[in-house]
């Protein structure tokens, strides 16, 4: 018995070694921000603690299936041991105590550092998830984007993050950072960028949707970027539309009651390519969700917020190429759409 | 099999059609009940001023589509026309009305319809769930085909998400009643020393709702499927293909099936235990049936209470989830209130097997046994205060991160209670490396790893990271098939012999458990890196940088299905074979009551009440048996084991 136990501590003793050696390896990809590296650590203190714990388990499972086995039936009884001593409580108090102890650390310690929302963040960003693309706002500058999301390294990040119709989930891998895009509620996430790069040299730079959201799901992420202050600055100028609200051609649009069903009262309208389009929705849906978006194929160009009616929205969209293109409240997208034929 | 019984009768042979009698008209009734339905539900929508049925409408929100009323109304009445047709008018309601009652065949036809014996009931539900866990299995196969390679176009994305879809609720559904609803049914009632369960008909109406889940789930397919996962969340399952409602009627279905097989469990494992049966005497498979059977009766209802508050969304118009005032965070919580308990439905009776045959197949008493049941009860107790570890990231509020955290690595306390038994009872054992000893062993390292990795994602910050990718893909698998699955197979390896009289080729059977288990573990070990390394959950296609991963994956994951083949072939050629070796009544020399008795046992279990009067897994102290038969004229020795 003595033999058997001092053979299994010192397989325990080498396996763990081992373990901690293999441990060493980089598991993780490179990661870009601080909150990633904060994670990182604690999945490497959870690999350092998990192993002692695995090798102890195959030492004394690998061992007694070895030394204990028996060809063929076996002619006699094992040793009567029914763990009615005190082992079974000596074991019962140190794995409480282990469990416990990664309770504490690295769970109840780190868990603050990882969700603390930062209430004055350097940009903030919001993220509308919809069935299947993401959309991004910075209302500090107007600028948005659905092509991608550029961040500047360094500076602290808030996101404010929604979803118009089925839950979505926000995960950046390279970030490590993860959150849902609810429908009717507003999520929050904050880090900071660390490191420049962009999705080309490392596909963890992308947003990807991280919940089931139905067919495309696999296909919803946009590249993430990176990138220093100036260059953030410079990319911010260039995608904030600079259109003067209600300015350009006006075109009038109405919702009568039960549009959810029968659509808006006009199902087409006409715009020339060479000024602004600007749509006077007059929502007299009373009590009924609404808003008014131009869509190219499956490119939101322009949407306002949703609002219940009776209300007025206006949307104003930059000149048009000549074209075909999708008017629509998106919250009714099947039933409440029309066409916007551009010439 | 039946040539050779009816040879000796001189009863002319059944027809092989009069045995499936009782299903075809099951099924007759079941679609004429249909019909009633759907009529009752066009009047319904005719008298308040709709069209009666409009095949073309589109499903635009805040619209109603008539064709989900119309089969919501018909799945409602044909349920229970189902049951009356497969046999519960002849066998019950006859009854109930005074009339003279039908009764069931003693031959095979005996499977086919309702009958009360739990041991038939046992090979119902154990025929059925294999049959669903290799469909399932080839629905795996075919997502892994389309993962080879990014990109693919082998599956179309709405066809992968299907089918993706019907992997997981099918595979839950087996988790939940494979063990449970076959050896609990088998076995439970002959290893307290009972003649059959506490309510044979409610056991048998618990069976016949199963087959309703099953075609149901199928004809989902006519409605356009469902794709949105076994967790159905809404608003997604309330805005996708009419085959949704489907899929909860389904699942509503076989979560009462579930309650009743629960509560007669319950009562089963505390009325009807031989005397002498002493809760210290129940063998470390009833306890972990009766202990998840709580799980099942009181938490099974809040799913039910989820799906179908998301199908009165569709067909009546509430907005318990969409549209304004819609709160979608509240199917989370009721969700995973019930479906975090449902993995210790799945795991524990799985937990009870594999100790089950490490202590019989050691030769040595159970180690630590009191302290395996206090395992037990705890997981039970604690399994209600740990669900919204599944919504870490999901916008519930912050504050309920920690606790949760908390309660959740709690619950590994009494996880490593169980290692504690496991790990005690090979200790100085005599090991008997039989199949089922192997799948025993291999459940142990299996649910190590799926039990390590958990810490990892019970962590509120690494789970941030590692939520909904292949790491939990890899870990759930690891607990499921790893844990619950290989004990399965130890289960059916170990008492294919004493259900069949039959003995499973051992030779087959450990090639079974090498590819099984050197298959699962190439397939499911390189998940976790792919998740680590940005390889999220349910997708069909993933970023490029990961192809070679997912090849590995795939091809580890064909040669893993090739290993159910060699258990088939075996299962088969035991049956069939005139060569295959008929079984002793104990062939593994084990102490617990089932063995006492004939391979398979007589209708009646025991000749005669046995009397329980020594520990299940008194190996080694040469002291008293289980139990005897108190028949006149023999003595105790003669009788026992």
């Amino acid at each position: 018995m003595r033999r058997h136990i001092a053979i299994v501590g010192l397989i325990w003793v080498v396996l763990t070694f081992a373990g901690l050696i293999a441990a060493q390896v980089v598991f993780q990809p490179a990661v870009f921000s601080d909150k990633g590296q904060t994670i990182d650590g604690t999945f490497k203190t959870l690999l350092i603690m998990s192993v002692p714990v695995f090798t102890f388990v195959i030492a004394a499972l690998g061992y007694s299936v070895i030394a204990f086995r028996h060809r063929g039936q076996p002619d006699e009884d094992g040793a009567p041991i029914t763990g009615r001593g005190p082992l079974p409580l000596a074991w019962f108090v140190v794995t409480s105590v282990m469990a416990l102890g990664v309770m504490v650390y690295p769970g109840l310690t780190e868990l603050p550092n990882v969700v603390h929302l930062d209430p004055k963040p350097d940009v903030v960003v919001n993220i509308q998830g919809q069935q299947w693309q993401w959309s991004v706002k910075y209302p500090q500058t107007g600028a948005k984007s659905n092509a991608e999301l550029v961040l500047p390294v360094n500076e602290k990040v808030g996101f404010q993050i929604t979803s118009i119709d089925v839950i979505h989930s926000v995960w950046i891998p390279a970030f490590r950072m993860r959150i849902d895009a609810v429908p009717g509620l507003t999520t929050y996430m904050s880090f900071t960028p660390t490191a420049m790069g962009d999705s080309k040299t490392d596909s963890g730079l992308r947003l990807q949707c991280s919940q089931l959201c139905g067919t495309s799901h696999a296909a919803m992420f946009m590249p993430v970027r990176v990138v220093s202050a100036a260059d953030f600055q410079a990319w911010q100028t260039a995608n904030t539309p600079h259109i003067e609200p209600g300015s350009g051609q006006q075109l009038a649009l109405t919702a009568s009651a039960g549009a959810a069903k029968n659509g808006f009262d006009e199902k087409a309208l006409t715009a020339n390519s060479t000024d602004n389009i600007t749509i006077n929705f007059a929502n007299n849906d009373p009590g009924t969700v609404h808003n008014i978006a131009i869509k190219n194929g499956d490119t939101v160009v322009g949407a306002t917020d949703f609002k219940p009616g009776p209300g007025t929205q206006v949307l104003t969209v930059a000149p048009l190429p000549p074209g075909t293109y999708t008017f629509l409240c998106q919250a009714h997208p099947t039933t409440m759409l029309g066409t916007l034929t551009v010439k | 099999m039946t040539a050779a019984a009816a040879g000796l009768r001189p009863a002319p042979r059944p027809s092989v059609i009069s045995g499936f009698v009782p299903i075809l008209r099951g099924l007759l009734f079941a679609v004429i009940g249909f019909g009633i339905g759907a009529v009752i539900a066009m009047g319904i929508r005719l008298a308040t001023g709709a069209q009666a049925w409009n095949p073309n409408e589109t499903s635009a929100v805040g619209t109603i589509p008539s064709t989900e009323q119309i089969v919501t109304l018909g799945f409602i009445f044909a349920v229970p026309a189902w049951l009356m047709g497969v046999g519960f008018w002849g066998t019950t309601v006859r009854q109930w009305l005074g009339y003279k009652t039908n009764s069931v065949p003693t031959d095979w036809r005996r499977y086919l319809t309702t009958s009360e014996d739990h041991k038939v009931i046992g090979l119902q539900y154990l025929s059925t769930f294999v049959v669903v866990l290799l469909v399932a299995g080839v629905g795996a196969m075919l997502m892994r085909i389309q993962l080879s390679q990014p990109a693919n176009q082998f599956l179309s994305p709405d066809v992968y998400n299907r089918i993706m879809s019907f992997h997981g609720i099918a595979m839950v559904s087996v988790a939940v009643a494979a063990v449970m609803g076959s050896f609990g049914n088998y076995f439970v009632p002959i290893m307290i020393g009972a003649r059959d369960m506490a309510y044979p008909r409610l056991n048998a109406l618990s069976f016949w709702l199963v087959p309703v889940v099953i075609v149901s789930l199928f004809l989902s397919e006519l409605l356009g499927g469902w794709d949105s996962g076994w967790t159905a969340y809404p608003p997604l399952s309330v805005r996708n293909a009419a085959g949704q409602i489907m899929f909860n009627l389904a699942i509503i279905v076989f979560g009462l099936s579930s309650i009743f097989g629960g509560i007669n469990f319950i009562v089963t494992v505390i009325k009807m235990r031989a005397p002498g049966m002493t809760w210290g005497r129940v063998p470390i498979f009833v306890w972990s049936v009766f202990a998840a059977a709580f799980l099942a009766t009181f938490f099974t209802q809040f799913f039910a209470a989820s799906l179908t508050m998301v199908l009165l969304d569709r067909v009546v118009g509430t907005n318990f989830f969409i549209g304004q005032g819609g709160a979608p965070l509240l199917y989370e919580h009721t969700f995973w209130f019930y479906s975090h308990p449902a993995v210790y439905i799945f795991v524990l009776p799985g937990f009870g097997m594999a100790l089950e045959v490490l202590a019989h197949m050691s030769r040595k008493p159970l180690f630590a046994y009191r302290w395996a049941v206090a395992a037990f009860i705890g997981i039970v107790g604690m399994s209600g205060i740990v669900w919204a570890h599944h919504m870490f990231v999901s916008g519930m509020p912050s504050a309920l991160l920690g606790p949760f955290l908390v309660t959740t690595e709690l619950i590994s306390i009494p996880t490593g209670l169980i290692f504690l038994s496991a790990l005690g009872t090979v200790w100085m054992g005599r090991l008997w490396l039989t199949t089922p000893m192997l799948f025993a062993l291999g459940f142990t390292f299996n649910f190590l790893i799926g039990g390590v990795t958990g810490i990892f994602l019970a962590d509120v910050p690494t789970d941030i990271s590692l939520h909904d990718t292949y790491f939990v893909v890899a870990h759930f698998h690891y607990t499921i098939i790893g844990g619950e699955i290989f004990a399965l197979f130890a289960a059916f390896y170990f008492w294919f012999p004493k259900m069949t009289g039959r003995m499973l080729s051992e030779r087959l059977g450990k090639l079974n458990f090498w590819m099984m288990f050197i298959f699962f573990n190439t397939t499911f070990l390189p998940m976790f890196w792919a998740g680590l390394h940005g390889m999220n959950r349910r997708i069909a296609t993933y970023q490029s940088d990961l192809a070679n991963v997912n090849l590995f994956i795939s091809i580890s994951a064909l040669l893993l299905g090739s290993s159910f083949l060699v258990f088939v072939i075996n299962v088969l050629y035991s049956l069939f074979s005139k060569r295959a070796p008929r079984a002793s009544a104990n062939p593994w020399k084990a102490r617990t009551l089932e063995w006492l008795v004939s391979s398979p046992p007589p209708v009646e279990n025991f000749p005669s009440t046995p009397i329980v009067v020594g520990s299940p897994y008194g190996y080694g102290t040469g002291g008293r048996p289980h139990a005897v038969f108190s028949i006149a004229g023999a003595s105790d020795e003669e009788v026992s084991a």
